[in-house]
């Protein structure tokens, strides 16, 4: 079966693309004109350029596929980009729905997030119903909340099969740009004095969440609302896993919201001045103390879902991480793998010999 | 009967340079020379290709500082009418072109006086850094990816024709330093001085491509401490020839009162090729009130030139130059130059300038060690990798040569491992000086994998601090697996602090054994000699064993005795041992930590060497860096540009008036005209201050304000509701 994916050059994206064609469906990738093609360089894909922003270069993309999968977004934490990402989320998915309509697509499956369910100050677990507080969000939380009610209302009016999945913090391989869920991962790493701090969120492999985009597409029933997930983590024990995984201390302080809010601020400054992109933001500070912890009950029961564990997930992400260049060799002397993530790295090394690296 | 071939003549004639010539060509067997290369070459004289290579140190008038095209033009006539037809000459192009015009080798020909044709015929004049072909350098060559220009590469005869002249940094300049001018990258101080040895890819060129014959004109010479940069004819009327160019050289060096050997260009081919003098047809006493460079000269510009940026801009800003025929690209160079070149020509006759220029060279002479030192401390990855022939004559090994370092080795490990483990599993002691080490970690990567990825043969490349070198594989297995290898290896200065007090790069040549079975793979290493002799000991083993489940067991086992630079012997730490103990147990941690995490990239696929790779050096697409003062040119505008718009923005932001008209006349009585306006809708009010950029910084202070007073609140109520 034929099937478009856009956003073929992002983490969840590159991912879906491996999961499909594992099952058989042959790939058009759709990138951006001029945008990086290396995590799914190699691949038997058919690779088209467009943009979500451009609704003429959708219809031909789409043409000849019976399923989209609409993954482009800008995940980003930075307020600076809220323009943006507001226009890509909004925009990009009427765009993408209109033209789908258009082109003839029987399914259209709407990557989101998992934030859209809200996020609580204790540890209590929410899922597809849960409901969310706009007061106290971020720009990437609103324009995910739009991006879906848009949607959805768009799809009732072209009487188009829609499917919108909603994943947890996504981790794991094929991250060229560095997307912050795996930033979580190096900010850890980076932090000479390793600390962690209150709350926790939902960890999960980026294949896991890739597999359960085609469950959705194959088993998902329309307009209905999926969460990915794995396993609730508190910081501190994501924190650790990380730490263990990579023969590096684990965590010794907690960072509270005030400490936390400042090294942000700092982290900001200092990629501002640097011309970089700072490993963590204000907006994420914000989310200290809070949990995001989600079920993917659902997912489960009626796409047959079956995520691994989240240290597993870390594992994955950690052994392509320190391949790339998001881990710098002054970092990646400091860290001693452990076998977990040289088993992921050597799975990671079968999958795709070193001709098909980023 | 063949001609000797260590002949030198030497031949002065004040009456007729033409004749200079002529007599030196015959004196020195140039027609014998010929004849023995056509016959083995088995080709009619018209067909024998003979290619010239001549100075072009082109950059003012009196052109004392190149090969006379004049006499250069006797030569082609010479070969014409000796029935030689086939001939063309060649350079080229060279780094002053970045801040030059007219600097094309062709332009060049034609500004210096080269007609392209004499009585007899017509020549071509090639760019040898265009029409390139590969060029088969050995594997152990530092020109291994260099192109060569096919005019010079198929010649069946190479003449170099050069200038006797001092030179700033070679102390003098002949035959030898002229084929520079042969390879094909414009930069020659940056990619045939620091990123190779010059002495290095000469003598590389010359193995491949070997000179016949050897002229040089110093009909003037060109004296002075200023080398090149300054004209100051010495009127000597004399012409140097031989068969060898080295010899040619020597003789220059002799008539000009240095040794030969100040010229690591020339002794290193002279040191390679017979310790005997040539035979003389000649005077050897030294030219009457010869005036050369001084060894503080040479040093200072030297170490001056230890950066290429720095090499770059000197040259740029003390370069004599005739504006009239090479204007300067940029006008900053320009004024630069006008300012000093005039200054820093004349070092002879003015003591003045002489004691500045050596004070600025050795100040930036100074601040490129710092720059250096630096760089090795704490940004290894700026400096430059180090590209080093194999020197090694691999003829008089045999494979037990290479076999022995394992018999060496063997018995060490035994030593080594005995030795008490420290807390991190460090063993080590001392050994006739040298520190004998041990140490392993295993890890969670199984064996097969491991090998499959991390090639045994390439283990002493991945240690710590690996900045250049050459490998020469001899001898492989059934499975085509190298298992004796010699190899040349470069580190940064170990340990790196001594580099602020002059530590050198430490340059190791060795025999290597690799042995492979189903549970281990393992190299052995003996060092034979240290070039710069910075290396008493660099021997070791290292081993990839398998050990099951576990995983891959990596042991390293070394002997070393570096030299230490002389600060560091003066301080003599062999009285204080705790402290020499400690440096030295932190020192082999952090070598065996940082190469197994070489090993661990080299899993990964990651790039694990440190230094920065030099530019393609197969010649003809490399870009020449810009000057350092065309950058700062540049960086002055864009700095102006960007100072123009926040001017703009402020002015903008706290303007009061509005803007008005300019006057199209100021009569008399200073009274402003204006033409009438066109009576135009009224525009809406612009407010009298823009507050656009008050209101973001303020809207920004705002909300970092609130969020940090809401994440103290947080705090407090998380305390409260503890407490």
């Amino acid at each position: 079966m034929p099937a478009l994916v856009t956003g073929a050059g992002g983490l969840i994206g590159a991912n879906i693309c491996r999961a499909l064609l594992r099952r058989g469906y042959s790939v058009r990738a759709l990138l951006r004109p001029g945008g990086n093609p290396a995590a799914i360089r190699g691949l038997p894909v058919e690779v088209v350029y467009g943009d979500v922003r451009h609704p003429e270069t959708l219809v031909p993309a789409i043409t000849g596929c019976d399923v989209v999968f609409h993954t482009a977004s800008i995940f980003s934490y930075a307020v600076q980009d809220e323009i943006d990402m507001r226009a890509t989320a909004v925009d990009g998915a009427s765009n993408v729905l209109i033209a789908a309509k258009s082109a003839g697509a029987k399914r259209v499956v709407l990557t989101s997030s998992s934030v859209v369910f809200g996020n609580s100050e204790q540890a209590t677990v929410r899922d597809e119903k849960g409901s969310f507080d706009p007061s106290d969000a971020s720009p990437y939380f609103l324009s995910k909340v739009k991006q879906e009610d848009t949607a959805a209302r768009l799809a009732q009016d072209l009487e188009l099969d829609l499917v919108i999945v909603n994943p947890g913090i996504t981790v794991g391989p094929h991250d060229t740009k560095l997307s912050p869920s795996n930033a979580i991962v190096i900010a850890y790493l980076s932090d000479p004095f390793h600390t962690t701090f209150e709350g926790g969120c939902n960890i999960v492999s980026v294949r896991d969440v890739a597999e359960g985009h085609v469950l959705a597409a194959e088993r998902g029933v329309r307009n209905e609302r999926y969460l990915l997930g794995s396993e609730n983590l508190e910081w501190s024990l994501i924190h650790r896993y990380v730490a263990e995984l990579c023969g590096v201390p684990a965590p010794r302080v907690y960072a509270n919201h005030t400490v936390g809010y400042l090294a942000a601020t700092i982290q900001e400054m200092w990629a501002k001045c640097t011309g970089t992109k700072p490993l963590t933001s204000r907006e994420q500070a914000k989310m200290i103390g809070r949990f995001y912890w989600y079920s993917h009950s659902k997912a489960a029961a009626a796409l047959g879902y079956s995520p691994g564990s989240a240290r597993a997930a870390l594992a994955d992400a950690i052994a392509y991480l320190i391949r790339t260049p998001h881990v710098s060799t002054q970092l990646r002397r400091t860290l001693a793998p452990g076998k977990e993530v040289y088993d992921a790295q050597i799975q990671l090394n079968r999958e795709e010999p070193r001709g098909h690296q980023e | 009967m063949t001609p000797s071939r260590d002949k030198v003549a030497i031949v002065s004639d004040s009456e007729d340079k033409f004749a200079c010539v002529t007599r030196a060509i015959e004196a020195a067997g140039l027609a014998q020379e010929l004849e023995a290369r056509r016959s083995a070459a088995g080709v009619e004289p018209s067909a024998f290709r003979i290619v010239i290579k001549p100075d072009l140190t082109f950059f003012f008038r009196p052109a004392t500082t190149m090969t006379d095209p004049e006499l250069v033009e006797h030569l082609v006539e010479w070969l014409f009418q000796a029935g030689y037809s086939n001939v063309s000459l060649g350079t080229s192009q060279e780094s002053s072109q970045s801040w030059l015009d007219n600097r094309d080798p062709l332009v060049l020909a034609d500004l210096a006086g080269y007609h392209f044709q004499t009585k007899n015929g017509s020549y071509d004049f090639c760019d040898f850094s265009d029409d390139l072909e590969p060029a088969a350098f050995p594997q152990g060559s530092v020109l291994r990816n260099t192109s060569l220009s096919r005019a010079w590469l198929e010649a069946h005869f190479r003449i170099s024709f050069a200038k006797c002249r001092t030179d700033e940094a070679f102390f003098y300049a002949g035959a030898l330093q002229n084929l520079l001018g042969v390879l094909p990258l414009a930069d020659k101080e940056q990619n045939y001085s620091r990123r190779m040895p010059a002495a290095d890819a000469i003598a590389d060129l010359l193995n491949l491509t070997p000179v016949h014959f050897a002229l040089i004109d110093a009909y003037p010479a060109n004296q002075g401490n200023a080398g090149a940069r300054h004209s100051d004819p010495l009127p000597v009327s004399t012409i140097i020839a031989g068969a060898k160019p080295h010899f040619a050289d020597w003789a220059v060096a002799l008539k000009l009162g240095v040794d030969p050997w100040r010229s690591s260009i020339v002794a290193k081919m002279l040191r390679h090729d017979s310790p005997d003098h040539p035979e003389v047809i000649g005077d050897l006493a030294p030219f009457p009130g010869v005036r050369n460079v001084h060894p503080m000269v040479a040093d200072a510009v030297a170490k001056r030139n230890t950066s290429p940026a720095v090499q770059r801009a000197a040259t740029a800003w003390l370069q004599t130059v005739d504006r009239g025929l090479f204007p300067f690209k940029d006008s900053f160079t320009d004024r630069v130059n006008l300012l000093l070149a005039h200054q820093f020509g004349s070092l002879d006759s003015n003591p003045a300038a002489f004691a500045t220029f050596l004070a600025l060279n050795y100040s930036l002479a100074g601040a490129n060690q710092t720059s250096d030192a630096l760089n090795v401390m704490f940004a290894k990855d700026r400096v430059h990798w180090m590209e080093r022939p194999l020197n090694l004559n691999l003829r008089v090994y045999s494979p037990a040569d290479y076999e022995m370092s394992k018999t060496y080795m063997e018995p060490l490990e035994k030593i080594a491992f005995d030795a008490p483990p420290d807390k991190d599993g460090l063993r080590w002691l001392y050994l006739d000086n040298s520190v004998l080490f041990y140490c392993s970690r295993q890890l969670p990567i199984p064996f097969a994998e491991f090998v499959q990825r991390v090639d045994i043969a390439r283990a002493v490349r991945m240690m710590n601090d690996y900045i250049g070198g050459s490998c020469v594989p001899v001898m492989r297995d059934s499975q085509g697996r190298v298992t004796h290898q010699a190899e040349r290896n470069l580190y940064l200065p170990q340990p790196n602090y001594t580099a602020f007090t002059g530590g050198r790069p430490i340059d190791v040549s060795k025999l290597e054994f690799i042995a492979y079975s189903e549970t281990e793979h393992k190299i052995f290493w003996r060092a034979l000699k240290s070039e710069n002799e910075t290396a008493r000991f660099d021997d070791g083993a290292v081993a990839f064993t398998n050990t099951g489940v576990s995983g891959t067991l990596v042991t390293i086992t070394a002997r070393q005795e570096f030299i230490l630079p002389p600060f560091w012997q003066m301080l003599n730490l062999d009285l204080a041992p705790a402290i020499k103990d400690y440096l030295v147990s932190d020192a082999y941690r952090n070598f065996f930590t940082r190469t197994l995490a070489n090993f661990e990239a080299a899993f990964e696929g990651r790039e694990y060497r440190v230094g920065m790779e030099w530019p393609d050096a197969t010649g003809g697409n490399a870009e020449e860096p810009p000057l350092p003062t065309t950058r700062l040119s540049e960086g002055v505008q864009r700095l102006a540009e960007n100072a123009r718009v926040a001017i703009d923005r402020i002015t903008s932001a706290v303007s009061l008036s509005p803007s008005r008209p300019a006057p199209t006349e100021v009569d008399e009585q200073g009274f402003a005209h204006f033409e009438s306006q066109p009576k135009a809708l009224p525009e809406p009010a612009k407010p009298l201050l823009d507050t656009s950029l008050i209101r973001d910084a303020a809207a920004t202070a705002a909300t970092f304000t609130k969020d940090l007073l809401q994440a103290v609140s947080r705090d407090l109520a998380g305390t409260k509701q503890k407490d």
